[in-house]
């Protein structure tokens, strides 16, 4: 009797322990990573495709842009600084929960010189949202091999580490650690706000590659041979951004891997002049001309935008799109199709240097030498798209009830995130490369002082003719907020300042910017940009 | 390893459920072996060093307890034969030598038939004598060149650098230029607790309070003993050797109290003392910016962190202890609670106090000497103090000021006497021996006075003398707590720099809580360091009273038991500071 009732005593410790330490983990715990994931668990459909990649891929695409525009279902399992190693172990992880149609992995940093390595604290937002069982244990001592004990066991028992976070509970992080309702509305993207401009840098030639590793070319291949052994279609991806002599040596390598493998690369930085220049037969890959494949899809979804038409081609167009073709497609398509070359390529001449079919190096990145900014997302997810219902076959589900879940995410979910997140934005540029959007349509009053920049002008132009330009009066006793306005700083070079200004020591209106949803009308955000 | 990190929490529960599954006969050895295995996830090599010593010692010990079995033999030989020359009668009043552990010799022989044999044996007593002297100073040549060995391992290993480096610099100063390399000596960690426990032992023996262990084993595990190798309670061999000689068997209770006292000690580790070193190691390292008001509040914050530093680490080594059926001595009592600097030192760190009361400050005369000679006596035990902790000038002046303290404390006396007396205050109420209620509870004073002497429990508990108690209580800790300023300070030099940062730029306008949350706890951390230091003052009364609040705890309804270790567990896990992003911090003593 003594002896159970001390076996119980036991027992009643270790269930009021556990019992507490369940709660203190919840409670303490970062979200971000189980917010990534919930409503990537919660989906009772399978995916068309899953994309996994670094934050190239993070901050590059949209699921939900592809969605609307094309009805293709999609989810970002990118995460940040995530290394090859960890995306082939976030591939293992996530197909327990959902068997893609097509697995799409980013290309970028593969053969970095010691993969599998990341920084321990950017792996928690790629594997806290895992439970522990066998699987990540083995992730864990596979991508941690070599380091310390502490260090694996602060991803196995993430308490370890967020216990720490007591003092940073409050009421808000309460409600986000126990309810479903906070989720990355984004579908596992994140959007980047900013406009930065990258140095030129010459493209590499195709046969110019750095030496294998071991290490790395075993992740590719166990990375194929998961999705092959699991019936899952895999393909691989080249997210544009200003990749160094360097990387593209090592991108060089995998390529040439790939193609032993017969493993195709959606290439958004293919040297389109090159090609032409070569005109070889080798660059038909599963049985599509890649050259011509790029520029049909182009000519559907925009392309290169620093060569957009003029104002009065693009009014032209967008009258076009409303004139009885499918409403849907004509939100995304014919709207990036007010920026297309007037030859319908977007692949210009660049002397040897690195260009995106995609993207604009001047208008779509975050920072200058690595992120796309929303709207580079944007345009890449609207490619990838084209790219997928092409290639792949991938069907519309817009109309299908079944996926009704997803309409419903995009308008309830998806455009009030952007809704505050253009909100949230004070700099002028940010604010235009944000409103560039299909979903907005932008009231610009410009005062004297503006003078649009290069930069400000291509933005501008993205707008295509959802932006009125009209001139902005000073009331004549000074300048004065109205109800809802904000008052920010101008900033002509784009540069960030750091630390907002003062609004306040500001007082020379510059422009002010008044965005608004396209069909409500209902005012996003009413800016003042002062000097 | 380290008590507070995972590698001891998976290691401790192995080593008890393995302990008490093996047969009692194999408890010691498993002991040992996994006390090897501790020590050596260290370093490897500390674990040869450790092997050597411990056999070093046991040889020298076994030396010496021969000698002193003849000796006892010799000295047995040597009365009889006197009292024999006088009356026979007078045979049966000898006394034999009677160790610690009993009064027969290893061939069973009675002392009476011992003296019987030796009656007949008269003429031998002159050669008796003889003998007796050749062994005494046998022995002492053997405790000689033991201790020599020992503590010129320990200088070796602590000081060797730190004379290096005075010789580079008096050098430097006599313009002598002569390249003086620092060599590349790795301490072994807990050296000096282990070095000074065998160094009792030697001692112990040679002073015949024991006879050497014979068992390798056991006297291996009595140097070795992981819960106190690294960091003390300096064990007394007396004490301890017995209870490796007993077997153990699970007991609940103790196991029960073992495990709350281990709590305990992590509670105060890891909630209390390493929250307080982000404070006192941000402002102790950028002292030369920061006012000296928030060098005198780091200086406090201190004071509690080495205290919950090291009682912590004592705790747990008790526990850990107790759940395996040792008992190790008590190395702290309430310390803060002292009224004098005398009363510190008789509650703080009490193993390594009380071995340098028996082994340097009574071999060197004690109190038993004339006044200047006493003090002389005080000021070579706290010096050496001072450098047993570090090889650094500046844990000499801690050592010396705790000396001097002592010292004043006792110069000033009678002034000290009659100032009180102008209060109205008995000659006697310093005299703590005379005044129990002085130096310890009053409750407990109270108790053992109206027992013998039959005085109210009322007259002990005098406003007047409480007020008293009180401003020596402070007075104490803040003399304490100045001394404390040189032992933490990085060397001299930076202890004098902050001293003139206090007193030169002391900044109290700027002092405000905004200031204070700059050094790396914020304003709830300074909260849960100020709410927890508030536990460890209420547990450290119940236990200055005589109470015993883990017994309280372990007295409890089993649900409420239970839902108290399981809080205590809780907030030890919530609130301490600990897992990968602290990189586990080692206990302050280690270092010693």
């Amino acid at each position: 009797m003594k002896l159970l009732k001390r076996i119980f005593s036991v027992i009643l410790i270790l269930c009021f322990v556990s019992g507490g330490i369940y709660l203190g983990n919840r409670v303490t715990e970062r979200t971000v990573s189980r917010q990534k994931y919930i409503k990537f668990f919660s989906e009772q459909k399978e995916y068309d495709v899953l994309f996994y990649g670094s934050s190239h891929v993070l901050s590059g695409l949209q699921p939900m842009e592809i969605w609307d525009k094309y009805g293709i279902t999609s989810y970002n399992l990118a995460g940040h600084a995530a290394s090859l190693g960890m995306s082939y172990w976030v591939l293992r992880e996530s197909l327990r929960y959902h068997k893609p149609k097509l697995a799409v992995l980013d290309i970028y940093d593969m053969y970095a010189f010691d993969q599998p390595f990341m920084d321990v604290s950017f792996m928690h937002y790629s594997l806290d949202a895992y439970p522990l069982d066998r699987l990540k244990i083995e992730a864990v001592r596979d991508l941690l091999r070599g380091r310390s004990t502490g260090e694996k066991t602060e991803l196995l028992f993430p308490f370890s580490v967020y216990h720490s976070r007591w003092n940073e509970v409050t009421e808000q992080s309460l409600k986000e650690s126990f309810s479903d309702d906070y989720f990355n509305p984004y579908y596992g993207s994140e959007a980047r706000y900013g406009v930065a401009v990258p140095m030129d840098i010459d493209r590499v030639p195709s046969d110019d590659m750095v030496e294998g590793s071991e290490g790395a070319d075993n992740y590719i291949r166990g990375f194929v041979k998961i999705c092959e052994d699991a019936g899952v279609q895999v393909c691989f991806m080249r997210v544009p951004y200003p990749a160094s002599v360097e990387n593209q040596r090592a991108e060089n390598r995998v390529m040439k891997l790939a193609e032993e493998l017969g493993i195709e690369v959606i290439d958004m930085m293919y040297d389109v002049e090159g090609a032409s220049e070569l005109a070889d037969d080798n660059d038909v890959i599963s049985g599509v001309d890649e050259d011509q494949m790029i520029t049909d899809i182009l000519s559907e979804t925009g392309g290169d935008s620093a060569q957009a038409a003029g104002t009065n081609e693009m009014q032209q167009n967008a009258n076009s799109s409303e004139t009885g073709e499918d409403t849907a497609q004509a939100a995304g398509t014919d709207e990036m199709q007010l920026n297309a070359d007037s030859d319908g390529t977007g692949a210009t001449a660049n002397n040897g240097k690195l260009s995106s079919t995609v993207v604009d190096w001047d208008t779509d990145l975050v920072d200058p030498n690595a992120h796309l900014n929303a709207y580079g997302a944007y345009k890449v997810s609207l490619f990838l798209g084209e790219w997928l219902k092409r290639v792949y076959g991938f069907t519309d589900k817009r109309e299908d009830p079944d996926y009704a879940n997803w309409n419903e995410d995009f308008e309830k979910v998806y455009i009030p995130a952007l809704n505050i997140d253009m909100k949230l934005q004070s700099d002028f540029k940010t604010c235009l490369m944000l409103s560039a959007y299909p979903e907005y349509e932008t009231e610009l009053q410009v005062t004297e002082h503006y003078q649009p920049d290069e930069v400000c002008g291509k933005l501008i132009k993205e707008h295509g003719d959802r932006i009125i330009i009209g001139k902005y009066r000073e009331a004549s006793e000074g300048f004065i907020l109205e109800p809802g306005q904000m008052a920010c700083y101008y900033d002509m070079d784009g540069q960030t300042l750091g630390t907002e200004p003062d609004a306040s020591t500001l007082t020379t209106p510059v422009a002010r910017m008044i965005v608004r949803l396209r069909g409500t009308g209902e005012v996003v955000a009413d800016k003042v940009f002062l000097q | 390893m380290v008590f507070n990190s995972l590698g001891f929490l998976v290691f401790f529960p192995i080593v008890l459920i393995i302990y008490y599954i093996v047969p009692k006969g194999l408890q010691n050895f498993w002991l040992l072996l996994t006390s090897y295995w501790f020590y050596m996830s260290w370093n490897p090599r500390y674990g040869l060093l450790l092997l050597l010593f411990t056999v070093f010692t046991y040889i020298c010990g076994f030396a010496l307890g021969k000698y002193s079995k003849k000796d006892r033999e010799d000295l047995q030989e040597s009365r009889e034969v006197k009292y024999d020359s006088r009356s026979e009668s007078d045979v049966n009043h000898v006394k034999p030598y009677q160790g610690t552990l009993g009064s027969q010799d290893e061939t069973g022989e009675s002392s009476i038939s011992m003296a019987s044999r030796v009656n007949s044996e008269v003429s031998s007593g002159i050669e008796t004598d003889l003998n007796m002297e050749q062994g005494i100073s046998k022995r002492k040549g053997i405790l000689t060149f033991a201790l020599i060995v020992v503590f010129s391992l320990l200088a070796f290993f602590k000081y060797t650098n730190f004379l290096l480096d005075n010789v580079s610099g008096l050098l430097a100063r006599l313009s002598i230029t002569m390249p003086v390399n620092r060599l590349d000596i790795v301490m072994p960690v807990g050296i000096s607790f282990f070095l000074f426990q065998s160094a009792g032992y030697l001692i112990d023996i040679y002073r015949e309070k024991m006879p050497a262990e014979k068992n390798f084993i056991n006297y291996a595990l009595f140097v070795s003993f992981f819960p106190s190798i690294l960091s003390g309670p300096i064990g007394r061999a007396p004490s301890l050797l017995p209870q490796y000689l007993k077997p153990r068997s699970f007991d609940w209770d103790r196991v029960s109290e073992g495990f709350l006292l281990m709590l305990w000690g992590f509670f105060l580790k890891l909630v209390i003392a390493d929250r307080a070193a982000i404070f006192v190691n941000n402002v102790y390292a950028g002292y030369h910016d920061i006012y000296g008001s928030a060098i005198v509040a780091a200086t406090v914050i201190y004071a509690v962190e080495i205290y919950c530093d090291f009682c912590g680490y004592s705790t747990i080594a008790i526990g850990a202890a107790k759940m395996l059926g040792i008992r190790l001595m008590d190395n702290f009592n309430c310390p803060y609670f002292s009224v004098s600097v005398q009363d510190f030192w008789r509650r703080w760190h009490i193993s390594l106090s009380s071995w340098f009361r028996d082994y340097l400050y009574f071999p060197l005369g004690g109190n038993r000497c004339n006044a200047l000679r006493r003090y002389l006596n005080i000021m070579v035990v706290f010096i050496v103090s001072g450098l047993w902790h570090g090889s650094q000038w500046s844990y000499i002046v801690w050592g010396a000021l705790n000396g001097i303290y002592q010292i004043m404390a006792s110069l000033l006396l009678p002034v000290r006497t009659r100032v009180l007396g102008i209060f109205g205050f008995d000659r006697e109420v310093l005299d703590l021996k005379k005044n129990p209620a002085m130096g310890g509870s009053v409750r407990l004073a109270a108790k053992k006075v109206t027992a013998t002497s039959g005085i109210a429990k009322s007259g002990l508990v005098d406003p007047g003398m409480t007020a008293l108690k009180l401003l020596r209580i402070f007075v104490t800790f803040c003399l304490i707590d100045f001394a404390w300023l040189f032992f933490r300070a990085a060397g001299l030099r930076d202890a004098v720099l902050m001293l003139k940062q206090i007193f030169c730029n002391f900044g109290a306008s700027q002092f405000s809580p905004e200031y204070l949350y700059s050094f790396g706890l914020d304003m709830k951390n300074f909260l849960l360091l100020i709410i927890s230091t508030g536990i460890l003052f209420i547990a450290d009364l119940i236990k200055y009273h005589g109470g015993d609040p883990g017994r309280w705890v372990l007295q409890r309804p089993m649900i409420l038991r239970e839902l108290i270790l399981a809080l205590f567990i809780l907030v030890i896990l919530i609130f301490g500071i600990w897992g990968n992003a602290y990189n586990a911090s080692s206990f302050i003593y280690f270092q010693y």
